[in-house]
Order: C-alpha cells, then sequence, then structure tokens
C-alpha cells in the first residue's frame, strides 16, 4: 500500500519536474542516495550527531534540489563525543557520547548511507557492526546488505559518491605512512572503486547519473599542517648554531615506545600532527638545552621528556598513534592520493558520473577562502570557519560551502537550475538548526570533561597559527603577516572558560 | 514678505550661509554626483549649458554668465535642494544575503545649499563668486541585523565647491568664462568588523568601525564657452577638472564584547581598538563635461545637452591605518573599476507671461557604477528622471524658482557582486529645488 503510494509520489514528482523545468530532466533528484565516509554524513568536532547530519552537504544538496524524503540515520544529541572548545589554548572538551537513533525504524534503506571511517572496501563487503559499539551498525542495521548493495536497493535517479579517502586519511592522521602496509597500492584502490561503481550504474540501468568526489590533498588540511616543524619560545621561532631554525625531535620508524634510527631534529618540510600537542606539552621533541636557554622554570612541565623524540609512527598495541610525516612520507602521501584521484577521475568518468574537482576546492578554501560581504571565511584552524574542532571534517558552514559548490557543479554539468543555499544562516548563527550551533547542549561541564580533550592540544605552536586570525573585513586579502609580525596573542585569562551562550 | 525689502534679501542670504555649514548631500545624478545646482535648470532636467542663462551657470556654464552684465549691477540667486532618497534591497539573492532577505535604506533628507553672487566690471565682463555643491553622498542602514553590515552601514561624503569665475562676451557670437574652484571635502565611513568566533561557530561583531576624515581641501577649475551664431541659437559646453581629495583623518574601533573574554582579548591584541587610528584615503571626484545647443521658438525655449562624467577615475578606494601600539589594522582596499558615463537632458521652457516661466525636462542618466561594486555603500543604477518648475517674477528684479525632479531608478538585479552580497534593488529620489533671484 505504502510503496504504491510512494511510487505514485515518485511517478508524480518526476512528472512534475519534468514539466517544470525541462533542463531539470537531465538530474532527476527523485531518487537520490549518497554513498561514503565521515564528510558525507556531515561529521564534524569529531562526532557523529544530529545538528552535523542535518547540515551535512548531501542533506543540504537534496533541499536545495527538492529531493524527496531524503533520509538520513539522524542520531540525536549529544551524539557520539563530539569536541567543544573551552579556551584558545587551544583546549577541547568532549560531551559524553550517547548514542540516540531518531530514525532506526526506517522500513527501507536510508538515502544518506555514508558512514564515518568507512572505506572502499567496508563499503563493499560490510553487511553489518563489526561489534556492539560499531557505529556502521547505525545505518547499516539488520538489512543484511553492504552500503553499496543497500544504495542500489533503492535504484537511484541520482547519486553521490562520496569522498572515499579513509585509505591516505588514515595514515596521515596515525602519522604512519608506509607504502604498501598502511598506504595500498593504486591499483588495489582502483578495484575497488571499480566495483562500487559497477554496482552503482548498474542500479541507475547500465548509466551512472550523479557527482563523484576527489580527495583533498590531506597533507594541508588543518589537523597536518597546523603545528609548523620549528620549535618556538616566547612566540618566536628558536634558531639553531648555523642559524637556520632548530626543528623538534624526533626518531625515524620509531614509536612512543622508542626505537627508530636515532633522535635527531626532523627536515623543516616534515608535517606535524595535531595531537603532537600532547606529547609537546610534556616536552617531547625539545631539546632540554632550548628550554634552559630560553628560561624554562624548574617546575616546566616540559622537562618531564624534554630531548625524548616525537613518536613518528604508531604503536598498534597501545593504540598511541604517531605525530610525525617525514618529508619522504609527505611525499607518499601526496603522490599516492593523486594516483588515486586519477583513478576516481577515469573510472566515474567512463561511467557516466560527473567527478568534482574536491582536491582544487579544499586548496581553495584554504589559499583563497570565501568572502560574503565583508566576512572572510577559510580552512583555517579554529579562526577560519570552515573546519571543525577535529582538523579534519567541515564545520556546518563548511559543509554549506561545499553544498553550494555542488549545487553550482551540478547546475554546470547537468543544465539545471537549482538554487545556490542561503549560507546567512551558517554564517551568522552557525548552522540551519534552531537556535545555531548548539554551544551547550544542556549538560554542564564537569571537570573531567574538560580535562578529557584538554589534555590534547595546546601551546604556543598552535597559538601562533591562531594569531594569523581575525582579518578586519577586506575586500582584497592583504598579504600574510610573516611570522615576525605575528603578535603573540594575550595569554588565557583564567583556566575552563565556561562556554555559555 | 520678500518682495522689494532689501533687509529681507540680506536675512535671506545670512540663513542660506548658516545652512550651507550643515547642510549634507546625497547622489542626486549617477554616481555620487550631485547636479542641481540651480531650480531652473533642474526644471529643464539639466539641460542648461547652452542657455545657463541665470547664475547657477557657475556650475552649469561660466559662460552664461558673461550675458545681460551690467557695469556696476550686483546680481544675486540663493536656494536650497530638498534631496529625498529610497533605496532597498527588494530581495536578497542566494547564497549571500539570502532569498528571504529584504531591507530598506533608513529615511534620510537632505538640503544642499547653492549661492552665486555676479559683479559687473564692464558691460561685457562679470566677476562672479559662486558655491555649490557637486558631489555627495549618503546611504544609511541602521537595522542592527544588516546583513551588509560589514560592508557598510554609513557613508556620507560630500564635497562643496567655491568658485570665482570671470566671464566674458567676446562679441555678439562667442562668450568664454573660467576660473579656480575651492573644493571642500569630507567623509564619514561606518561599518562593523566581523570576528569568528570558533566557540559559537559563527560569525559575530567584534567592533564598529568608525571612519572619518578631516575637512580636505582642493583645487581645480571651470570653465566654460557659449556660441550664439544666432540669436535664437546656442551651443555651450562647460568643463570642471577632476579632485583627489587625499583625506587623512582617525578611525575609532569600538570594541564590542563577543561575550567571550579570551576572544576579546585576542581580537583587541591585534587591532587597536577604542583609541584613534590616524587613518588616510583618496576618493576621486571626477571631470565632468557638459555640451548641449538650445534654440528659441519666441515663447518656446528647448535644449537638448549631454554629461560626460569621467567616473573610471574612480576606480579603487584604499584605507589605510596607521600601526597604533604596534597593532596594525589591515589596508581595507575597495576596488571599484566605474566606468565613464553619460547623462541627456532634455527640457523646455515656456514664458506663460512676462512674470511667469514654466519649465519640464527629462533626463536619462547613465550608470558609472559595474555590477561588481553595486552594494550597500551605494546600489545605483541607470536613472530616468522628470522635471518640471516654474519662475515667477514677485518684485521688480526678483524672481522665485521652483522645480520638482522625480528621478526613477531601473530595478537593478545583481548576481556577481565583488563582495558575494547580491539581490535586486530598487531606489528612487525626488528633489525639491527652491531658488530666488534679484539684483541690486
Amino acid at each position: 500500500m505504502k510503496t504504491t503510494k510512494n511510487a505514485l509520489l515518485l511517478a508524480l514528482s518526476i512528472a512534475l519536474l519534468a514539466t517544470a523545468s525541462p533542463a531539470a530532466a537531465q538530474a532527476d533528484f527523485s531518487k537520490f542516495v549518497a554513498i561514503g565516509a565521515s564528510v558525507d554524513a556531515g561529521f564534524l568536532d569529531n562526532c557523529w550527531v544530529r545538528y552535523g547530519q542535518v547540515d551535512s552537504w548531501n542533506a543540504i544538496l537534496a533541499r536545495q534540489a527538492g529531493a524527496p524524503a531524503f533520509e538520513q540515520p539522524l542520531l540525536d544529541t549529544p551524539g557520539t563525543g563530539c569536541m567543544y572548545l573551552i579556551s584558545l589554548a587551544p583546549q577541547f572538551g568532549t560531551r559524553p557520547a550517547q548514542v540516540k537513533p531518531l530514525n532506526l525504524n526506517l522500513p527501507r534503506p536510508y538515502d544518506n548511507l555514508s558512514i564515518p571511517g568507512y572505506t572502499l572496501q567496508t563499503a563493499l563487503t560490510k553487511k553489518g557492526p563489526s561489534s556492539a559499539t560499531d557505529v556502521a551498525g547505525i545505518v547499516l542495521r539488520t538489512l543484511n546488505a553492504t552500503q553499496v548493495e543497500q544504495a542500489a536497493s533503492l535504484k537511484p535517479t541520482f547519486v553521490s559518491i562520496g569522498l572515499f579517502g579513509n585509505e591516505i586519511l588514515g595514515p596521515a592522521t596515525s602519522g604512519t605512512a608506509v607504502d604498501g602496509v598502511t598506504v595500498m597500492p593504486a591499483a588495489a584502490y582502483a578495484a575497488s572503486y571499480q566495483a562500487v561503481v559497477n554496482a552503482l550504474k548498474a542500479a541507475q540501468g547500465g548509466t551512472g547519473k550523479g557527482v563523484a568526489q576527489l580527495i583533498p590533498d590531506i597533507t594541508t588540511i588543518p589537523f597536518t599542517s597546523t603545528i609548523p616543524p620549528f620549535i618556538t619560545s616566547g612566540g618566536q621561532v628558536v634558531m639553531g648554531p648555523n642559524g637556520q631554525p632548530m626543528t623538534f625531535l624526533s626518531s625515524r620508524g620509531g614509536d612512543v615506545t622508542g626505537g627508530g634510527a636515532g633522535v635527531a631534529p626532523i627536515p623543516a618540510t616534515s608535517l606535524v600532527n595535531i595531537t603532537a600537542s600532547t606529547f609537546l606539552a610534556t616536552g617531547y621533541g625539545i631539546p632540554c638545552a632550548v628550554l634552559d636557554a630560553g628560561g624554562a622554570p624548574a617546575n616546566d612541565p616540559r622537562r618531564t621528556n624534554c630531548n625524548k623524540p616525537l613518536p613518528d609512527n604508531a604503536n598498534a598495541q597501545l593504540g598511541i598513534p604517531g605525530v610525525v610525516l617525514y618529508p619522504e612520507e609527505v611525499a607518499l602521501l601526496k603522490a599516492r592520493g593523486a594516483e588515486f584521484n586519477a583513478q576516481i577521475r577515469s573510472i566515474a568518468t567512463a561511467a557516466g558520473y560527473k567527478v568534482f574537482d574536491t582536491t582544487a576546492f579544499f586548496t581553495d578554501l584554504r589559499t583563497h577562502g570565501r568572502e560574503y560581504a565583508g566576512m572572510t571565511v577559510n580552512a583555517a584552524f579554529l579562526s577560519g570557519g570552515l573546519i571543525s574542532y577535529d582538523g579534519v571534517h567541515p564545520t556546518s558552514l563548511g559543509y554549506a560551502v561545499w553544498a553550494d559548490e555542488m549545487v553550482r557543479f551540478i547546475n554546470a554539468n547537468y543544465g539545471t537550475t537549482i538554487p545556490r543555499p542561503d549560507l546567512s544562516a551558517y554564517l551568522l548563527s552557525g548552522n540551519s538548526s534552531q537556535g545555531g550551533y548548539p554551544v551547550n547542549l544542556g549538560a554542564s561541564l564537569t571537570t573531567e570533561e574538560a580535562i578529557a580533550w584538554g589534555a590534547a592540544i595546546y601551546t604556543p605552536e598552535v597559538m601562533r597559527t591562531l594569531a594569523d586570525t581575525f582579518p578586519v573585513s577586506a575586500r582584497t586579502a592583504v598579504a600574510a603577516p610573516t611570522a615576525e609580525d605575528v603578535p603573540v596573542p594575550a595569554e588565557p585569562r583564567g583556566r575552563g572558560v565556561r562556554i555559555d551562550d | 514678505m520678500l518682495r522689494g525689502s532689501d533687509r529681507s534679501r540680506v536675512g535671506g542670504l545670512a540663513l542660506l550661509l548658516a545652512i550651507s555649514l550643515v547642510a549634507a548631500g546625497p547622489a542626486s545624478a549617477a554616481g555620487f554626483s550631485i547636479f542641481e545646482a540651480g531650480s531652473r535648470s533642474t526644471a529643464m532636467g539639466g539641460a542648461f549649458v547652452a542657455h545657463a542663462d541665470d547664475l547657477s551657470a557657475m556650475f552649469y556654464n561660466p559662460a552664461g554668465l558673461a550675458q545681460g552684465v551690467k557695469k556696476g549691477e550686483l546680481r544675486a540667486m540663493v536656494g536650497v535642494t530638498l534631496i529625498i532618497p529610497k533605496a532597498e534591497l527588494a530581495q536578497g539573492y542566494d547564497p549571500y544575503p539570502g532569498s528571504d532577505y529584504s531591507v530598506k535604506m533608513a529615511d534620510q533628507f537632505f538640503f544642499p545649499p547653492n549661492f552665486y553672487t555676479s559683479y559687473g566690471l564692464s558691460d561685457c565682463v562679470s566677476l562672479s563668486f559662486g558655491t555649490w555643491f557637486p558631489f555627495g553622498l549618503a546611504t544609511k542602514w541602521d537595522e542592527p541585523d544588516f546583513r551588509g553590515r560589514y560592508l557598510s552601514q554609513y557613508v556620507d561624503l560630500k564635497q562643496f565647491a567655491a568658485g570665482l569665475q570671470l566671464a566674458w562676451q567676446i562679441n555678439d557670437v562667442i562668450a568664454v568664462g573660467a576660473g579656480p574652484e575651492m573644493r571642500f571635502s569630507t567623509v564619514k565611513l561606518h561599518r562593523k568588523v566581523p570576528l569568528f568566533n570558533p566557540f559559537t561557530n559563527r560569525v559575530v561583531d567584534a567592533a564598529h568601525a568608525d571612519i572619518r576624515a578631516d575637512l580636505e581641501m582642493d583645487v581645480t577649475f571651470g570653465a566654460g564657452i557659449r556660441i550664439t551664431p544666432t540669436p535664437k541659437l546656442s551651443i555651450g559646453a562647460s568643463y570642471h577638472g577632476q579632485v583627489d581629495a587625499n583625506f587623512e583623518g582617525e578611525s575609532t574601533f569600538y570594541q564590542i564584547s563577543t561575550g567571550n573574554p579570551q576572544l576579546d582579548a585576542a581580537f583587541a591584541a591585534k587591532i587597536p581598538v577604542n583609541t584613534k587610528v590616524p587613518t588616510k584615503t583618496t576618493i576621486q571626484a571626477p571631470a565632468q563635461t557638459q555640451i548641449g545647443i538650445g534654440y528659441d521658438f519666441g515663447k518656446l525655449s528647448v535644449e537638448a545637452a549631454g554629461t560626460f562624467t569621467e567616473w573610471s577615475a574612480f576606480d579603487t578606494t584604499v584605507l589605510e591605518f596607521e600601526a597604533v601600539d604596534g597593532k596594525q589594522v589591515p589596508t581595507s582596499t575597495l576596488p571599484h573599476d566605474w566606468e565613464d558615463a553619460w547623462a541627456f537632458r532634455f527640457g523646455a521652457k515656456w514664458q506663460v507671461s512676462e512674470k511667469f516661466d514654466l519649465m519640464a525636462g527629462f533626463v536619462y542618466d547613465q550608470t558609472p557604477e559595474p555590477d561588481g561594486d553595486v552594494g550597500p555603500l551605494l546600489p545605483d543604477a541607470n536613472r530616468r528622471g522628470y522635471s518640471a518648475g516654474f519662475s515667477w517674477k514677485i518684485g521688480k528684479r526678483t524672481w522665485v524658482d521652483v522645480s520638482n525632479l522625480y528621478l526613477t531608478f531601473s530595478e537593478r538585479s545583481v548576481t556577481t557582486n565583488d563582495d558575494n552580497f547580491n539581490g535586486r534593488w530598487k531606489n528612487f529620489a525626488n528633489l525639491t529645488v527652491l531658488n530666488m533671484r534679484t539684483s541690486f
């Protein structure tokens, strides 16, 4: 009965679309289905939660395109452990995780099937949760079908093949890029991608209709690019005896327990992940001599572990990530990412999908940002507005800018006239939810919560990037100040600034 | 009543001079030029360069001041223009400010005055002094949540001209006139300074910027020629030079609390708040050329004229701020990229009696402003103006002139604004000009 009604509605909406806008016939959103990973699900602040999901770029696109009944696996607040900002130090807290699905009984697959942490492999093979806490279960439920199978079963008229980048993001965020071990060969990625595309294309009658995403250059996201490799003292880069800036210490190939090729300054073109801040706070990576020269007091917490190397690689047993990407790792991730993208472009295009250059888009957000009536937003950590607290995933504003870009891309490629989204709510209220971005989810913060993530991120290093902030409205970007020009922001006043809005 | 009384005349002049010290002027011709320097000229749609037969010729055509000169005679003309501008963003566009957004400009009115006097040095040479407002811009968006508040909430730019001109009727056919002009300018600009608040993930107002310049004085000149091949036919041309007003002034960034002391401190560490910041900027007032032809058919006179304004001079405004306490407000660059623009003017006068003239006119005024620059600072558009007026002789040597110009603006739909502030703009303006002319 319901199916008949749905079919009728569907037929009606197709008919309406066809009569209302002949150009729109090229892109039929009457059954819009999205697959992918975290960024396609609206994941943000290291959290999967309703306030992010309702403004996932897929959801915004569905609203703009008038896709009927675009169902998502919504999770009520507080979600899967959302980060929040305690102080600009920066210091973060994490909300207690509570998984409260709102839409678990939908008697069919969701239209947005994207699952945080997903890879092409899991999208093709996983038919249910692998453990009680596996978030894939929230989406896959007991339908006993993979993400791709569930998408295909919906007979989508328009498909969003999301950003399958965990294959390259994982090695980057764990600081461990080893070819053939943590970084898969391009051929293997291509084979999986081909299988995904084949399944979707078949469900669409043999010709792919929809959009596919490339993988951004993960060596430029805030997670990997916020902390410079140089040691600073009092906001100034410390210069070595050779007149060159001093870099942090690490041991190539070692992990938190030691090992590796020996403790030495990292090359200046290394990347230091945002997770290094935990280690830097207790002195890892910093020569004790630098602390002496800088007049650090005897009880400076950094004296605890000074002269010890920052962990280069992850230690799987202890579950502690590596935090350094050496230049050869950076080069490998860049090159492999480009190879994956070449495969995506060729496979998706051959199947009929339009490939959006997500790589160029994110690079553009980082280098130029966007300006809306004097408000400049970009991909800088915390101050830029487009990337959330986890340093990887966009904010709702970032997702909305992405959705806007997708609308324009689809209109250009399919001859449609989908209206662009209204970004005023995201810019001025944080997101499209009533009352904007939830800065206080009802629960007051405990000390434990406050220090949970607070231990994580820190210091003058990040602060220096933060200080490169707060541009005054200027229609033409002014040259970014050099390191010397950046004033050191005032010390935080008091600790644990309560976020009451 | 004013009629005949010397005392009243002098009182009127004093009043007008007092007004001139406080008056402001918004743009009433395309861009931010004000073309209404006299009532009769306004009634004729601004087509006045060929006839130029009252003292407002100082603006329209300095050569016109040589008409009817008598040695030892002092002529004077005073007046005021009442300008009521209206503007609205009838509908915003997505992505910003959003298709559900509309906003009206705050109600304002302005009354720039004019004053002219001319003395006959001989029966063919006159020396004239006068003041008028050739340029002015005033827009005001006073809703606190105005979505363009980071671009402009308030701008008040005015330029006042004081000219001294000699005019010489060389022979029956040719007259010339020219002289220096001092231009006095001021500018004020208010806007909010945005800051991304990472605690709430939204853009908030971090400061109210009050940018103001001291009175700036520049010198240029005006010149004109008037040719009358026959007593019925007149041809005129005039030119006023460009002025680059190099303003110096000061800005104050009044800090607005974001609700987070740490963020406020971070902002105040970067921007010199609540203190005077020496500021510099340059605004170009373009050169203007007028040409026209007039013909008199007995009681009916007609004139057609064109005005060419070299708006391409107004290409970029750069606001430079001096560092204060080691803190530097970034330079703000506003590209305008305006284009030179023409206005076409047509006017007719019908002499009803010796004591009463009726006039009417039409103007088509092309906007110099490209789509990229159409925004809250100035949402300009092509204009069509319809004017009418009369002159009434109320004394032996005294006339009163009354005119009204109704300016309609083409609705302007902008999708490519440089600041991503797009929408459909609707404007109109009404101008009423009153003048009194007399001679002694």
